[in-house]
């Protein structure tokens, strides 16, 4: 049997969210409960915190660094960021 | 520029932003792992690629999720910390500046400890599986081909 709860929720969090569940073809509910089912099976998405200039910062060179192992690290982070929609 | 202060594959001290306000330092320090350090050409301003850490344990039993990275405490020993664990699914590009490194001036710059280089590629293994990108994967271990044993 399903539970029915109260949220107090932000108005501009909710009106966010029904856009996001109507995107996604899901009730706002379907889109609550799989946000919760997702972090609570610890599979939390990719979390980036980062300024919106992000991808114009370049790799500082590092000591004793070849070229092949920067150019890695620059890809690593690249991907990251478009793995995180940023 | 004067070279940073401190470089990737480092454990310092950081005040890390909560996602609802990336803009301000975390209010309390942590230590975090340092996966890269990166610079604006225009503005020459640093920014630190963090990876949150915690000593909250991960349970043994529990289904360890791609990101996690727990270290034992005879890991964290060898990197003068208690047993702790690497959330690499949680990563904030902070400014190197005092606001987020308050311990910047101090004689060790904020450093915790540094990380052996088998540690530094497990982490960087594990951020690209989260990127989805096997190609960036490094291949470990004394049977490499190329590799001194």
């Amino acid at each position: 049997m399903r539970e029915t709860v109260t949220l107090r929720l932000a108005p501009e969090v909710i009106k966010a969210a029904k856009r996001r569940a109507q995107a996604d073809n899901r009730t706002l509910t379907n889109y609550i409960e799989t946000l919760m089912i997702r972090d609570l099976q610890g599979a939390a998405p990719l979390e980036v915190i980062a300024p919106p200039d992000i991808r114009e910062f370049e790799a500082v060179p590092l000591p004793g660094e070849t070229k092949a192992e920067r150019k890695r690290r620059d890809a690593l982070f690249h991907a990251l960021l478009d793995k995180s929609g940023r | 520029m004067s070279p940073p202060p401190f470089l990737p594959g480092q454990f310092v001290w950081c005040r890390f932003p909560f996602f609802e306000a990336p803009l301000s330092p975390g209010e309390k320090e942590r230590i975090v792992y340092v996966a890269d350090i990166r610079q604006h050409p225009a503005r020459r301003v640093l920014t630190v690629m963090s990876l949150y850490t915690t000593t909250r344990t991960w349970d043994a039993d529990a289904a360890r999720p791609l990101g996690i990275i727990p270290v034992d405490a005879a890991a964290a020993a060898r990197m003068n910390q208690k047993p702790f664990v690497i959330d690499a699914r949680r990563i904030a590009f902070v400014p190197l500046d005092e606001a987020f490194f308050p311990r910047l001036r101090t004689p060790d710059a904020a450093i915790v400890s540094t990380a052996p280089p088998a540690f530094r590629s497990q982490v960087e293994n594990v951020l690209a599986r989260l990127a989805g990108r096997a190609d960036l994967v490094q291949q470990l271990g004394p049977d490499m081909p190329g590799r001194r044993r």
